[in-house]
């Protein structure tokens, strides 16, 4: 296999893996063999835990508001200083953590249900249903995914819910066209035809014979698009569309900050280290998982 | 070729007329009446209800959906983008003032990306597994997750409010004065481009990668070619399609970056009318400009799928 070459991994992690060993057993074990990946899986799992355990780990409420001490240095009382309305900024982005990740998996929740189930549809009855679904997600795709959501977020008004569901429209073209290249080169095994012939059902192929083996591939995409939304909700939030005041999430922290840079830089820098330590450990998890599940994957990821 | 190319237009137009579609329900169907906020603007002035009627059949609203519609694609189709609600100007005109300022930061933005992604990942791919290939790896891989605007800010915060080297905003016209107006451009190209320059290095160097390992490059080596020549004219070229791709992405890339770029540098763009006009549910600035977008977009998808052809001659247009 060529693909060797490409991987930063020893060779020997995957060309003389013993054939008895278990699928799942080799993929964690490439997995953990590639240091990044680590990392990355070991950002993710602060970031859950932060989530979480946010009111045992926030030093401050995040809305508690100190007239008294507004825009303070970062201090001892305050590590990374305090915002224009007296708020702890660590406590804020302790519990910022909760907003990103619940956006994240609830917009790629969406979009990858909805994306999945589209491009399954497509690919596996062809035809004009093919061409009606893909052409619209060529339209979704013709606009900038920044710009959908922007679109969809501004009508729907702020808040949670809808920012998942802008965000979520956002990526559905990804993931329905990811499933739909998946799932026509699924179609062409030989294994197949062989249901087919056994008298299985469209439902029942598509379920179980196309989804598991297109599965490694969307785990990989889901993985890479949980940094993505991140960082569109980040850009969301600083436009002012986001999450609504006073809930803490990040974009609108780095936009508030902003004004008062001069005062406290503090203010706008640490949340967007946040989002990248975050985006980081999600992208690197994605890398590590397309090397372990598929490296054919290397370039269309 | 030819038939490709006309094929791909005429599908080209069906992916913008459905954009047209997808973009009109969203502005109507979705909460958010225009003419309300019409309305509020003039605090001053009170409309009795016979005079918001007036305003809304001026502006084709008081219409069913569908004619709207296709009034509006009508209009468009001669040329004709409508007036905008809250500015009470002319949409097309508001777009090609708007336009070119946003094309200008994105032309070099994209040269830029292109140029230095290629450069970093052959170089990566070349001295695999030294310390500069690890450098620049990490480096990608971080390009990758910085949010553009909050590295607009940082720069914004080193380079001109304590180094005082740049200007904090914008944009000067480069017909104006095009050394003001590149010293301006630079932290708005960087913070355009960086997503872009990181991406494409992380393809170039596995693509160049894959290649390289290629029975062809070892007959290369073989046949006794010099190392230039094998690099450039058979590793390089047969690398590139998969960064083609990428790079034609990194057009709608830049400009949704552009929506959040403009609004830091304060640059009077197409990215910041679109965001200001969704804030106002000015719908006609709205959906003229997202189809501006999607033609752009379109069209630059077209451009690579052609020049496949090139980098790959065994590619057929069918």
């Amino acid at each position: 296999m060529q693909n060797n070459v490409t991987n930063s991994v020893e060779p020997t992690a995957w060309s003389e893996v013993a054939p008895a060993q278990s699928e799942f057993r080799r993929v964690i074990r490439v997995f953990f063999s590639r240091k990044i990946a680590v990392v990355g899986l070991v950002l993710i799992v602060l970031l859950v835990i932060t989530a979480i355990f946010a009111p045992w780990l926030a030093p401050y409420p995040p809305n508690d508001i100190d007239m008294a001490n507004t825009l303070a240095k970062p201090s001892g009382d305050h590590w990374l200083g305090t915002d224009n309305l007296g708020r702890d900024v660590l406590s804020r982005i302790i519990y910022g953590a909760r907003t990103s990740l619940i956006i994240a998996v609830g917009a790629t929740a969406m979009s990858v249900v909805l994306g999945e189930i589209l491009g399954l549809i497509a690919a596996y009855f062809g035809g004009i249903v093919f061409q009606i679904i893909m052409r619209f997600i060529d339209a979704l795709m013709a606009v900038p995914m920044l710009l959908v959501a922007l679109i969809m977020a501004s009508l729907l008004g702020g808040g949670v819910k809808n920012v998942i569901l802008a965000l979520g429209v956002g990526m559905l073209s990804v993931h329905a066209r990811m499933m739909c290249a998946q799932a026509l080169s699924v179609k062409q095994n030989d294994y197949i035809l062989a249901a087919r012939s056994m008298g299985m059902g469209d439902m029942r192929m598509m379920i179980q014979e196309i989804v598991p083996n297109a599965f490694p591939a969307l785990v990989v995409v889901a993985t890479v698009g949980l940094g993505a939304v991140i960082l569109a909700e980040a850009g969301l939030s600083f436009l002012g569309v986001g999450v609504m005041p006073p809930y803490p999430a990040w974009g609108k922290m780095i936009s508030d900050g902003y004004k008062y840079i001069l005062s406290n830089p503090a203010l706008a820098f640490s949340p967007g280290i946040a989002i990248m330590l975050v985006v980081f450990g999600f992208n690197m998890m994605g890398d590590g998982l397309r090397d372990a599940l598929d490296p054919r994957l290397r370039g269309v990821v | 070729m030819t038939a490709y190319i006309i094929r791909r237009l005429l599908l080209g137009v069906i992916i913008l007329l459905l954009v047209t579609l997808l973009v009109f329900l969203a502005m109507r169907l979705l909460p958010g009446d225009p003419l309300m906020i019409f309305v509020s603007q003039f605090q001053t002035e009170s409309f009795t209800p016979e005079q918001i009627e007036e305003l809304r059949r001026e502006f084709g609203l008081d219409r069913s959906l569908p004619m709207q519609y296709i009034n509006w694609l009508g209009d468009i189709l001669r040329g004709d983008m409508g007036k905008s609600i809250i500015m009470g100007q002319d949409v097309g005109y508001l777009i090609s003032t708007r336009l070119p300022v946003t094309v200008y930061f994105g032309v070099m933005s994209f040269v830029v990306s292109a140029f230095l992604g290629v450069i970093f990942g052959v170089i990566c791919a070349l001295r695999r597994g030294k310390w500069l290939d690890s450098v620049v790896t990490v480096l990608a891989n971080i390009g990758i997750t910085v949010p553009a605007f909050w590295i607009g800010i940082l720069l914004m915060y080193l380079f001109s409010l304590t180094l005082h080297w740049l200007p904090t905003s914008g944009y000067v016209a480069p017909t104006e004065n095009l050394a003001q107006s590149l010293r301006a451009a630079i932290m708005p190209v960087i913070c355009l481009s960086l997503f872009s320059v990181a991406a494409l290095t992380r393809q170039t160097r596995s693509a160049m990668l894959e290649v390289v390992s290629q029975d062809y490059i070892r007959t290369a080596w073989a046949k006794g070619l010099r190392e230039r020549v094998i690099v450039l004219r058979h590793t390089i070229k047969n690398a590139m399609i998969p960064v083609i791709t990428i790079l034609g992405l990194q057009v709608g890339l830049i400009f949704g970056g552009s929506v959040l770029i403009e609004t830091v540098f304060n640059i009077p763009g197409m990215g910041r009318l679109l965001a200001n006009s969704l804030f106002s549910h000015d719908y006609q600035i709205v959906q003229a400009g997202t189809l501006v977008i999607a033609v752009v977009v379109v069209l630059s998808n077209l451009i690579v799928d052609i020049s496949y052809g090139w980098f790959d001659p065994r590619i057929r247009y069918g």
